[in-house]
């Protein structure tokens, strides 16, 4: 088993709350999480709807081994239609909410409808209520999760919470759980605002007990723990500098993203990376990195948390910012640093800590606030948005300015909360809006990586590194080291990272896993702990079924093979680093050939072979 | 020669005191070799994961290479993100 079976449906038109059976056929062939909450979504909603709209649905789901005893089962996704893109928004949160929820009893929290005023969901194991959050509402995610506690009493209870940019309607605001732990990506967090509700609350005390074979289950996690603590990444890499390692890497091979994508090298990326979080600052002796952190049965603790210097302009007259918080991992600290030029630790540290604190992608925001500064030197942009403000590539004030306006989108925030594809398009440079879809890019330079040129381009919820890791194997070699610089053989690297990634993501299980595991490590654990029968097999066609349900969303949505492309700047503009130097991205070399290998049309349509081959609904 | 030697990650305990950062600037006589300077630092070869000359990957079968003066050579240990 491990599915609690009991699905909690949230109506917040009617102000109602019921509990519903799992459907066990869907889950069969879904898994949980990603998957089967996506299933859930093309059954109830019309993908044409609005996102912002009461017909959009909002689904907070676990998987079958979230809250169990398998390294890293800490996860939760959260799937709706995205209003930063128009297409399937997925996003994936550890912490501990996740694990509570399904120790409260419920792999599923289906929200519908639109509250006439501001509520909050309170869980406690079966129970679980509507309550008026009028008090919360115009909050920080920091201050709403202060209050929930305070009238919970109890310290365990976990919260997930929009801050006051959803509220104001920023397009890639994030869900933020326990604090710093975020459902980050695509603008979850404002459909959550949207319906008028601010926060969830979770105490759930009856464990997740139901393990089919639990003497073979708890043999097969201890067997793949010791696996984990045995790699070099996972048992030592990850813990000791974090994802931060890769700041320096990526600059060395000329691929890290600068000034808005103009450049693929950054002359400041020490003074962001790892390794700088770990050396000593001047003002007290002590590094910026306070110690490393682990999200809910998790072996590996990858996490960040940290401090930034008093004495930085920041924050030397807010003691409320003095203490330690969540961050940096890397795809914060290059969107915040090397792509708006800002080489200044503790600067982004502090706005990482305010897009946590009201809940916005620090890469979105980042990424758009680079677009702004590209238009802001261009002439596009002048001092009458900025109030007087040098919004200038590598400025550390306008990059905290940025975020404080965004967070609570008063003035240019406003503007800014657009993302950068609308803020670009307002001010007429519809060309430097560094977005697939609609959403900005990570912190690969698919002119030096080309794998991640692709997978940018097909990612299901816009531009994302998540969907298709392929850094793994084209920068650092596991399971094997292919050539960035080739377009040969991308495709199927590609296809096959997405579908094993999907089944991940619906397992209830961290990605981080699969640089020591793959699905034969995966496998015999599922198999021990859910009903029915595991094998790699099943969980690859699973993750290809999930793979063209997403897509089948998303031309329904009204997207075509069309909006698989990438922005010009990358395709004709050569990188000038020099170890990727003359290189473009060459997308057109791949992506017929991914195609061909998904077994699309030729213009990325699913066929009703494939409909048919995974049962997809018409 | 001229060598820029980088060390990341839980390498740069590998460093000599006279380093700066995590950077060496090496004025080496004779030829040298990828493998020679993680040998030069006692590296244990196993935790070296990720070699670069001049931002460039190179395979554990070419470290034996002659470096060329000017080179940067950059090493991680087994690393990994997202």
């Amino acid at each position: 088993m491990t599915w609690t079976k009991k699905v909690l449906r949230v109506n917040l038109t009617e102000g109602s709350v019921n509990e519903e059976p799992l459907n066990m056929d869907w889950a069969a062939e879904y898994i949980g999480q990603r998957g089967l909450a996506t299933r859930y979504l093309v059954a109830e909603t019309d993908p044409a709807c609005d996102p912002l709209g009461p017909d959009n649905k909002l689904i907070f789901a676990t998987g079958p081994l979230t809250g169990t005893a398998v390294s890293t089962a800490a996860r939760y996704s959260v799937i709706t239609k995205s209003p930063l893109t128009g297409a399937i928004a997925c996003s994936n949160s550890g912490g501990f909410l996740g694990a509570e929820l399904k120790s409260a009893g419920w792999d599923m929290i289906i929200f519908e409808g639109k509250s006439p005023s501001p509520v909050m969901l309170n869980i406690i194991n079966e129970n679980a209520e509507l309550v008026p959050a009028d008090d919360l509402w115009g909050k920080s995610v920091w201050e709403t999760d202060r209050l929930i506690h305070e009238k919970s009493g109890d310290p365990q209870t976990r919260v997930a919470a929009v801050g006051r940019s959803a509220e104001a309607g920023c397009l890639y605001s994030a869900i933020i759980n326990d604090l710093h732990r975020a459902a980050g990506r695509s603008g979850v967090g404002t459909v959550m605002a949207s319906k008028n509700l601010k926060a969830v609350a979770v105490r759930g005390t009856r464990g997740v007990g139901n393990i089919k074979d639990p003497a073979r289950f708890m043999k097969s996690v201890a067997e793949e723990k010791q696996v984990l603590a045995e790699n070099a990444v996972t048992g030592q890499g990850l813990p000791a500098l974090g994802t931060q390692v890769l700041m320096n890497v990526i600059n060395e091979i000329g691929a890290l993203p600068t000034n808005n994508m103009q450049l693929s090298q950054f002359e400041g990326a020490h003074n962001i990376s790892g390794e700088a979080m770990l050396e000593p600052r001047k003002s007290d002796g002590k590094p910026n990195l306070t110690t490393n952190a682990a999200c809910f049965g998790c072996t590996i603790a990858c996490g960040r948390i940290s401090t930034v210097d008093r004495t930085h302009f920041s924050i030397e007259n807010k003691p409320e910012y003095w203490g330690n918080s969540g961050g940096l991992e890397y795809e914060a600290a290059w969107a915040m640093g090397a792509d708006t030029g800002v080489d200044d630790l503790d600067a982004v540290t502090y706005v990482n800590f305010i897009c946590n604190e009201d809940g916005m992608d620090p890469i979105s925001f980042g990424a758009t606030v680079a677009a702004a500064m590209e238009m802001y030197e261009k002439g596009a942009i002048t001092k009458e948005q900025t109030d007087g403000v040098e919004l200038k590539f590598g400025s550390a004030e306008a990059l905290v300015w940025c975020v404080e306006r965004v967070a609570t989108g008063e003035g240019f925030g406003a503007d800014l909360g657009l993302g950068s594809k609308r803020l670009c398009q307002k001010y007429g440079h519809p060309e430097l809006s560094m977005t697939v879809k609609g959403q900005e890019f990570p912190a690969y330079d698919p002119r030096g990586i080309q794998g991640m040129g692709l997978t940018y381009a097909t990612s299901n919820r816009g531009a994302c590194h998540l969907r298709s890791y392929t850094v793994a194997s084209e920068v650092l070699g596991i399971p094997e080291k292919t050539d960035p610089a080739v377009t040969e053989g991308k495709a199927g690297l590609v296809k096959a990272f997405q579908d094993a990634t999907a089944a991940v993501d619906s397992m209830g299980l961290c990605v981080f896993t699969t640089f020591a595991w793959t699905l034969d490590n995966m496998a015999p654990q599922m198999d021990a702990a859910c009903e029915g029968d595991w094998t790699v097999d099943r969980l690859v066609e699973a993750g290809e079924r999930i793979w063209n349900l997403e897509r089948d969303y998303n031309i329904k949505a009204g997207l075509t093979g069309a909006d698989d492309n990438l922005p010009e700047r990358l395709l004709k503009e050569a990188s000038k680093a020099a170890p990727t130097e003359g290189q473009v991205c060459n997308l057109d070399q791949m992506l017929p050939e991914y195609y061909q290998l998904r077994g699309w049309t030729a213009d990325g349509q699913v066929t009703d072979e494939l409909r048919q081959k995974f049962s997809l609904p018409g | 020669m001229q060598i820029e030697l980088k060390l990341f990650s839980s390498l740069m305990e590998y460093l000599p005191a006279n380093a700066e950062g995590n950077t060496l600037e090496l004025n080496l006589s004779g030829t040298t070799s990828c493998h020679a300077l993680i040998d030069r630092y006692k590296i244990p070869r196993d935790i070296v994961q990720v070699v670069m000359v001049n931002g460039e990957f190179v395979p554990p079968e070419q470290r034996e290479t002659p470096l060329t003066s000017g080179d940067t050579v950059s090493i991680w240990p087994a690393i990994q993100g997202g």
